[in-house]
């Protein structure tokens, strides 16, 4: 009994002191993992606007352009991918944009084609200085103020078409160039800018709205875009876009899955009002003047098309289409939020926890909505939810 | 019965050996196969216990050995050869009963004795007396040392042979008597083993396990001329041998894992070893073999583990900025975010392999061949990179020794001829630099141990000549420059102040190799003089390599090769005089040169190269042992003066960096002619046989040392920044000693009351304030006034045949100095200490209980130990901050480091990679600038967390140990 008590004990006492490690190496710290987000999700805080949200192939991200980011500190325009539960972002265009980058693009409007290898986006390639004359001394009839005064930013806008991680420079994208409507300079005698303040234009300004987004057709590789007054088809790789008839004013363009139909808001023009800005030097002497014309937005209508310009049809107050990836539904803003509605306008219901969104944009595989909300600081911000099937 | 008359002795013994020559009894020498250095002698005297008259012709004998001989006219005698040990010692003579006497054996010693033989008519049975096994008062010896025996070593609470070491009286945390670490030599098996490019940093380079250790002998004073390489202090190793009779050995496994948490680093240990005869390579041949594996998951575990600063650990203002933290809600998750019982990034193994041949060669020669192998690899934690999961500082070193010696002895007319040669060679390989992250991901380890080496990032690459290192300027492969805004609980808060992303820029190795020669020859009579003479020669091959900031482009290392050479010789005489007094006088030689070449004026490239000289110490050793007339050995003194030297660490003949000055880059010049580094030494000391149970002892000593290697010096005459010998400082002390022995409890026990004292500036620290020209001493930085220390062992630990077995260990020590800055400048004005760190104490306890037999195993036995550290679970504070005395830096430095927000800063929005919702504090998705001052502030505070401030924490180890 005595032997086997021993044998026991011993034999506990190996297999208690048996070397596979009982004491595993010291935890590390672990990094804070980011909040679990609920069914309507922010994805992004940055004080500056973020617009134009659109979905990756698979779903999984949203892209977006920004108004700054940490690696472009000082550019207006940064094209960005974030996870749709939230997380970091990073650039789309990592050579072009990414940290080191030395050359500053305003870049907008992100638009990944249906299979998700190509994108297409908006550069603002050229702006116009913020003064026609360089001079302190002017006076406007009636007075404008400083902001009123300055010139709208776009000059040349181009639509640009790349393969996604391809590392080449923007200029070597397949493009299409428009000059912006909106501001002419005469330079024979005085040099006098003539400037009208379409619609289109304001809400630029005002809203980093950014009506000359490119969308791609399914069915062939051409987009429509709009150069802020009137919709244009392009196919890549041509020369020129194709101007779309009856589409004056129309901009937010957005091709329709089964391709038949183009939806797009029509801004339409309310009252306008005229100044004349002239500038002097110290002497005096005029030498420049501006001419100027705002012109105030009507009604926001919602319309739908056919590429070749037949077609077309109201569908009531709206903006910022966006289909649905089967096409039996549009999504839209109007009065404050977004709304669903049948691709004829028809049966239109607000769409839960949009209030305040803009620009809607569908998941491929319809199960989200990602759109953009003006939040507290009064900036836009990419927000995303979940929808009610 | 032979009665010589002849009056010149030896001749005497001569006629009656020749008398005698039939006797299978005669004095013959050990026919057993043991070298010098696994032997001792004994001599003595046998008297008449009546008449107190020599007893000639007595026959003294090792009882189960061939080892005997007869006693001259005097009644002297003496027995080389000796196993060391124990054993029993016979004494007979006819008209006298025999005397039987345990004694032990001590390796290259001589064990004196006194005997006493009873007059008998008739034939008696013999007298039996138990001698101590380790005197509790050595008459004939002048120096302060104190044994341990390998028996005891094993049942002590120590974790390696250096623990062992701190329980003399008068060595605390590797420093002798109050000298700087590296002042000390190690001799193993007789040969010395320095680390001599780099003793004050690095220490020994080599060591043996406990359990291949036979003795260990650590002399604090009073070190005779065979000696040298040493300042304050000689630790000489006695590696086991094979048991000659039978194979036996021990298998122990010791581990930590059952513990609780606040008990368990992470330590595994197993050991083995074993020895025995090698009949087939002749009779007496042994070899011996042991083990030691350590597998460690907390390499250097702390009292407080992973702990960060708490309210009480600085000033008020701490406290206060601490509660603030912890009292804000959305803010008190920043307070101590991390903490662990184990500090994280120490993990590491150790490995020592020993082996031993002993051979005898003829009737007079032994040989022995040993084989060292050491390996010690661990992590290093860094506080600014404990949240760097990749990238971590690590070190490895390495070492090999392997020795040959043969031993010649002849023992003839009374007289003992000794003639020990040895040759080794040894390396020493030391590497530190960041570890690459496979070391632990992709390599196998079991409880913590791991077979294969750490890697290295970029360690082919340092390795490689260094011309084409120089002519790439590239970083080192792998290194990273260090930065990171997330991976730590403070996010972009902690930007500058953790490193989560990149590694540390250190990349150092050294590579010391040489062949050591010794030829020593001594002279032994019965009379108990001796006369020894010895010359030794080393001849390295020295490589540093040093390269601060790897991860920058251009960034040049600091190479070195070089070939330094030392030798020495000594001659001394051992004289045993009227009335048992032991006189010793003593000479040794020591030279050093080091090989390098170098502009005789760095500033000036045309000056002409020059070699370095040949730097010489002739050294001068005295000492007497006074036995007090009339007490029969019971009281004695002792007296020792000698003059001591020491090359200096090569490493200071190179430009180098030392401390934190590493991570800074900051060089101190190299100085390839340094002079040795000397001292003088005086002792005094009177032990005393207070009980033949118990003795105790006092020593007083002074040392007064000059040319001690020193950088940073402002005196005149000195380059600025470069390293010379012009440092000096004394030490003096006052060490008591108890020893006792109850019959299965064995006690030692002291105190030393020491004062050492130096300049202000060295080549270790900073010059601090208040540096003049007046050459004046300070206390040391390692001045600790008081230091108490205690062994207790009981039952089979005191060597009694019991079941159980009980150590305990004990030591306390009073603070070193915090700050020793100038009070005043005025002369005569003495320089104060400011104040001192707290005391430090430790308790730790072994025991263990003996099952009896092992099942299944025939002739083994095995028990169950418990082994137990810093039982008292004392948070000792090793360290404070000069510049606040207390754990914590100043809290306006804290508050700085908080401010340190660039003016131009964007809130940060969760979108960004660099966001971290730990410091958005809101939760409002944008981390603002205040958010970011509070992370700041948390994260300086959890960047001075004072975890390596305090001394070992406590540990609770179980284990079984099988003997066979």
């Amino acid at each position: 009994m005595i032997r086997a008590g021993r044998v026991l004990a011993l034999s506990l006492l190996v297999v208690l002191l048996a070397p596979p490690a009982c004491r595993d190496d010291v935890d590390p710290f672990l990094p804070d993992q980011r909040p679990v987000p609920g069914s309507t999700v922010r994805l992004t805080y940055s004080p500056g606007n973020e617009r134009s949200p659109a979905w990756s192939a698979d779903g999984d991200s949203v892209y977006y352009s920004a108004e700054t980011f940490e690696t472009q500190p000082g550019t207006p325009g940064v094209l960005l991918r974030v996870p749709r539960t939230s997380g970091s972002a990073a650039p789309l265009l990592p050579n072009v944009q990414g940290a080191g980058s030395v050359t500053e693009h305003w870049l907008l409007a992100p638009a990944p084609d249906p299979s998700g290898e190509r994108l297409a986006y908006v550069e603002i390639v050229t702006t116009w200085t913020l003064h026609p004359c360089s001079t302190p001394f002017s006076g406007c009839n009636p007075p404008l103020s400083e902001v009123e005064a300055r010139l709208p930013p776009p000059r040349r806008v181009a639509v640009r078409v790349r393969g996604v991680d391809v590392p080449n420079p923007t200029a070597e994208d397949t493009s299409v160039v428009m000059d912006a409507p909106g501001v002419r300079i005469d330079s024979e005698g005085i040099r006098t800018a003539i400037v009208n303040v379409y619609p289109y234009l304001r809400h630029f300004a005002d809203d980093a709205a950014v009506g000359f987004r490119a969308s791609w057709s399914p069915c062939s590789s051409r987009l429509v875009l709009s150069d802020g007054l009137r919709l244009r088809t392009w196919t890549v790789g041509a020369d020129s876009a194709v101007t779309i008839p009856n589409t004056q004013d129309g901009v937010w363009p957005a091709w329709s899955p089964g391709c038949e139909w183009i939806a797009f808001t029509r801004l339409e023009r309310a009252d306008s009002t005229g100044a004349t800005c002239l500038y002097t030097d110290e002497m005096g002497a005029l030498i420049c003047q501006q001419e100027r014309t705002e012109y105030t937005v009507g009604r926001h209508a919602l319309m739908r098309i056919r590429a070749d310009g037949t077609g077309l049809l109201d569908l009531g107050d709206g903006d910022e289409p966006a289909w649905s990836p089967d096409g039996s539904a549009l999504y839209f803003h109007r009065e404050g939020r977004i709304w669903r509605s049948e691709p004829d306008g028809s049966n239109a219901v607000p769409v839960p926890d949009t209030e305040g969104g803009h620009e809607p944009a569908v998941s491929p595989d319809g199960r989200f909505l990602a759109f953009t909300r003006r939040g507290n600081a009064g900036t836009y911000d990419v927000w995303v939810t979940t929808l009610e099937p | 019965m032979a009665v010589c008359t002849d009056p010149a002795p030896f001749h005497c013994i001569r006629r009656l050996l020749q008398a005698l020559a039939v006797c299978p009894s005669l004095l013959a020498l050990a026919a057993t196969a043991a070298t010098a250095q696994a032997t001792g002698r004994v001599i003595g005297r046998v008297l008449d216990a009546d008449t107190r008259e020599p007893v000639v012709a007595a026959e003294v004998r090792i009882e189960n050995t061939d080892l005997t001989t007869l006693t001259t006219e005097r009644g002297d005698f003496i027995l080389s050869s000796v196993p060391i040990g124990e054993h029993r010692l016979k004494v007979e003579r006819i008209g006298y009963r025999p005397v039987v006497l345990n004694v032990l054996v001590r390796a290259a010693r001589a064990t004196r004795l006194n005997v006493e033989l009873p007059t008998a008519p008739v034939e008696v049975e013999g007298i039996g007396v138990e001698v101590e096994r380790v005197r509790l008062i050595e008459p004939d010896v002048i120096e302060s040392h104190q044994v341990l025996r390998g028996e005891e070593l094993r049942e002590l609470p120590v974790d390696d042979v250096e623990e062992a070491v701190e329980l003399t009286t008068g060595v605390s945390e590797g420093r002798f008597r109050g000298g700087r670490v590296g002042q000390e030599v190690y001799r193993i098996d007789g040969l010395e083993v320095k680390n001599q490019a780099e003793a004050a940093t690095t220490g020994t380079g080599l060591e043996l396990a406990p359990s291949a250790v036979a003795e260990i002998d650590v002399v604090v004073g009073g070190f005779g001329a065979d000696n040298g390489a040493a300042l304050s202090g000689v630790v000489n190793y006695v590696t086991r041998r094979g048991n000659p009779e039978r194979w036996d050995g021990r298998v122990q496994l010791l581990g930590d894992h059952l513990a609780p948490d606040s008990y368990a680093w992470g330590f595994t240990e197993l050991s083995a070893s074993a020895g025995g005869p090698l009949r087939f390579m002749g009779e007496g041949t042994t070899l011996f073999a042991d083990l030691l594996f350590q597998g460690l998951i907390d390499a250097d575990p702390r009292a407080r583990g992973l702990t960060c600063l708490r309210p009480e650990d600085g000033d008020a203002q701490l406290a206060e900025t601490i509660a603030r933290l912890r009292d804000t809600p959305s803010a008190a998750h920043l307070y101590c975010p991390y903490t662990s019982e184990r500090i994280p990034h120490q993990r590491g193994d150790k490995t020592i392999g020993f082996l031993r041949l002993d051979q005898q060669l003829g009737s007079n020669v032994e040989l022995m061949a040993s084989f060292l192998y050491n390996r010690r690899q661990l992590e290093l934690y860094t506080p600014e990179f404990k949240y760097n999961l990749e990238h971590q500082l690590g070190q490895r070193t390495e070492g090999f020794l392997a020795n040959l010696t043969l031993d010649w002895s002849a023992q003839h007319e009374g007289r003992i001829y000794n003639l020990i040669g040895r040759a080794a060679l040894v390396r020493l390989d030391r590497y530190l630099g960041v570890l690459d992250p496979s070391t632990f991901s992709e390599r196998s380890r079991v409880a913590g141990f791991g077979l294969s080496n750490f890697r290295f990032l970029g360690e082919d690459f340092t390795r490689s000549p260094i011309e084409e290192q120089l002519e790439s300027g590239a970083a080192v492969p792998g290194y990273a420059i260090p930065g990171g805004t997330v991976g730590s609980p403070f996010g972009p808060a902690a930007e500058g102040i953790f490193f989560t992303e990149g590694t540390p820029g250190i990349a150092n190795w050294n590579r010391t190799d040489y062949l050591a020669t010794d030829l020593t020859g001594s002279l032994l009579s019965a009379e108990g003089h001796a006369l020894r003479a010895g010359l030794n020669g080393r001849f390295y091959r020295v490589e540093s390599y040093e390269r601060a900031l790897g991860y920058l482009t251009g960034n040049l290392p600091s190479f070195a090769r070089f070939y330094p050479t030392t030798i020495a010789g000594y001659a001394e005489a051992s004289l045993l005089a009227a009335h048992d007094v032991t006189l010793e006088l003593g000479l040794r030689i020591e030279s050093f040169q080091s090989g390098i070449s170098f502009r005789e004026d760095r500033a000036n490239l045309l000056s002409p190269i020059v070699d370095a000289e040949w730097h010489t110490e002739v050294m001068p050793r005295l000492g007497m042992a006074v036995p007090v007339p009339g007490t029969f050995g019971r009281l004695m003194f002792r007296f020792n003066y000698g003059l001591v030297a020491q090359a200096p660490d090569f490493r200071f003949f190179l430009d180098t960096t030392l401390g934190d000055s590493l991570r800074a880059n900051i060089r101190r010049q190299g100085n390839p002619n340094l002079a040795f580094e000397r001292g003088t030494s005086w002792e005094v000391g009177a032990d005393m046989l207070v009980t033949d149970r118990l003795s105790v002892g006092a020593t007083g000593y002074l040392k007064q040392l000059h040319n001690l290697v020193t950088s940073s010096l402002t005196f005149s005459g000195f380059a600025e920044n470069q390293f010379t010998t012009g440092d000096f400082g004394t030490v003096q002390g006052l060490a008591l000693t108890v020893r006792g022995r109850w019959g299965w409890i064995d006690l030692r026990a002291g105190y030393t009351l020491q004062s050492a004292k130096g300049v202000t500036s060295s080549a270790f620290e900073d010059p601090g304030e208040g540096l003049t020209e007046r050459r004046l001493e300070f206390p040391l930085a390692f001045d600790s006034r008081h230091q108490f220390d205690l062994t207790a062992l009981a039952g089979r630990a005191a060597g009694v045949e019991t079941r159980w077995s009980v150590s305990v260990t004990g030591a306390a020590r009073s603070g070193y100095p915090l700050n020793r800055t100038f009070t005043s400048i005025e002369e005569g004005v003495e320089p104060e200490v400011g104040e001192r760190l707290p005391w430090i104490g430790t308790l730790n306890l072994r025991t263990s209980w003996q099952f009896g037999e092992l099942p299944l195993c025939g002739g083994c036995t095995w028990r169950a130990v418990f082994d137990g550290r810093n039982l008292l679970n004392r948070d000792n504070i090793i360290a404070l901050r000069r510049d606040t005395g207390t754990l914590a830096p100043p809290t306006a430095e804290l508050e700085a480091i908080a401010d340190e927000i660039p003016f131009d800063f964007q809130p940060i929005p969760l979108e960004s990679p660099n966001y971290s919702a730990n410091v958005d504090l809101d939760g409002s998705g944008l981390i603002t600038a205040d958010e970011m001052r509070t992370g700041r502030l948390a994260a300086a505070l959890d960047r001075n967390d004072p975890s390596l401030f305090f001394g070992s924490g406590s540990a609770m180890r179980l284990g079984i140990e099988v003997r066979f």
